[in-house]
């Protein structure tokens, strides 16, 4: 519970933050149009710093959209770091995935 | 508004699922209340009311034409004095019934009445209790809405809240979906400030700008998936890449795949009577140009055929025009679908020419 008010409170403190111009939240808006396109379902916005995001999603193994999707936005240099995680030891299937897109 | 093609997943747990062609209808402007947000103008000022007999005529003959809800609006709905006998009679008809107050009267007997009929409840909240008074114009008006919505829960009747997020109300929208859900809200509608009625007059500091919309934009996302199916979280806002992807979201169809009969009877999803009985398709304040007919009018026989005959191309072009203008201005990625198809309505001179 307190966990989740630091986030709530870390992630309304970026927003409101003067600092954070409209193309950097252009570029997360797009980010996650882009996931969500891809079948991704999103779990948590992390507005690490002005200039990266990272995106807590769910979705399937291999992951939705296939390994293209990623490796396009790696060519393209947004996405800088990815991973996925099993959500339990049985459900190989159901992963918990994190991207951390760099502007 | 109406909330069709929003970017939104229907959640089954909610309870708000299905396929409604809905009749929007405003009774009266007649309200208790006077907001500044308020796009219809309503006030107490307002005296009059659309005569029940030819609204409960129209409804039928509507019903018999497929639509199958209708959604009261105002005006204040309750300050309509024959809002009980047009929910029962469409209740008697099988539709769904649905109703969109301030939440302020719901204490009296005439609201206990119409509310046997009723089916979902949105209840209008402004975000914080002093932001909420100051919007209403009224001290104590939040808490007076909280007794209308202990009166639902105590009755089980299922609610919503809808929210007009302004530049300032933004900032409140953990709040207010948290506080949505303590209170056992099903649904949370976020709708934009419009630029009409008083609002355009009261709220010219608080419309939205661009990057503000991102900020929803970002903010629903993570509200959407805090509260997955215990709240259903509808946003009339969405991104240009998402309604390019998915052209129905502001055409009601996919050009790709449907004839124009097809494209035309989908954008009749959604009718609006307004407090002068004119029927309009899609939207509260769209051009008078697209005028379907009127409730008064003596016979309704062939009303909906005669206006897609005559007017419905320019429907059409109405909507793939907006569509155009969305998906071809890259400066604007986050877009109020719903009120910028009214705004090419009342702009586009030319359009019954093309
Ligand atoms: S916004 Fe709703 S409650 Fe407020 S004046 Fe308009 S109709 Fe009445």
């Amino acid at each position: 519970m307190e966990d989740l008010k630091n986030f709530e409170d870390a992630l309304m403190k970026r927003l409101t933050s003067s600092r954070l111009g409209k193309d950097d939240l252009k570029k997360v808006s797009s980010a996650l149009v882009s996931l969500k396109k891809e079948g991704f379902k999103i779990d948590g916005v992390e507005l690490k710093d002005l200039s990266s995001v990272i995106l807590h999603t769910r979705g399937i193994f291999p992951p939705p959209g296939g390994w293209d999707f990623i490796r396009k936005q790696m060519d393209a240099g947004k996405l800088k770091r990815f991973e996925g995680f099993p959500l339990g030891l049985l459900q190989l299937e159901d992963v918990r995935y994190q991207f951390e897109f760099e502007f | 508004m109406n909330s069709l093609g929003s970017d939104h997943e229907i959640c089954e747990a909610t309870g708000i699922s299905g396929s409604f062609r809905t009749i929007q209808i405003h009774p009266t402007l007649r309200c208790n209340l006077l907001c500044k947000h308020c796009y219809s103008s309503s006030s107490p000022v307002f005296k009059t009311g659309l005569e029940s007999e030819r609204l409960l005529r129209f409804i039928q003959y509507a019903e018999r034409k497929g639509f199958n809800a209708i959604s009261l609006s105002g005006g204040e709905p309750l300050m309509y004095r024959e809002l009980d006998k047009v929910v029962q009679f469409a209740k008697s008809l099988g539709m769904r019934t649905g109703m969109v107050s301030n939440g302020m009267l719901l204490g009296s007997e005439f609201a206990g009445k119409v509310l046997e009929s009723v089916d979902i409840v949105a209840i209008s909240i402004d975000g914080e209790p002093e932001w909420h008074d100051y919007m209403r114009g009224q001290k104590g008006a939040f808490q007076h809405t909280l007794r209308g919505i202990e009166i639902l829960r105590n009755l089980h009747k299922p609610f919503g809240f809808i929210h007009t997020i302004t530049s300032k109300s933004w900032e409140s929208l953990i709040w207010l979906a948290d506080f949505a859900v303590s209170q056992g809200a099903r649904l949370l509608h976020l709708h934009p400030v419009e630029n009409s009625g008083r609002a355009s007059t009261e709220m010219s500091d608080y419309m939205l700008n661009d990057t503000i919309r991102y900020k929803i934009f970002i903010l629903t996302e993570y509200l959407r998936n805090k509260y997955s199916c215990r709240l259903e979280i509808q946003l009339d806002l969405s991104h240009r890449d998402y309604i390019k992807e998915n052209p129905e979201v502001v055409r009601f169809y996919n050009p790709d795949n449907s004839s124009l009969a097809d494209r035309l009877e989908k954008s009749m999803n959604n009718i609006v009577v307004d407090e002068k009985g004119d029927i309009y398709p899609i939207s509260y304040g769209i051009s008078s140009k697209f005028r379907i007919g009127s409730i008064y009018q003596r016979s309704f026989e062939g009303m909906f055929e005669r206006f897609l005959e005559e007017k419905g191309r320019y429907l059409d072009t109405l909507l793939s025009r907006t569509y155009d203008m969305i998906v071809h201005d890259e400066s604007v990625d986050m877009v109020s679908w719903g009120e910028m198809i009214v705004e090419q309505s009342l702009q586009s001179s030319d359009l019954m020419t093309v």
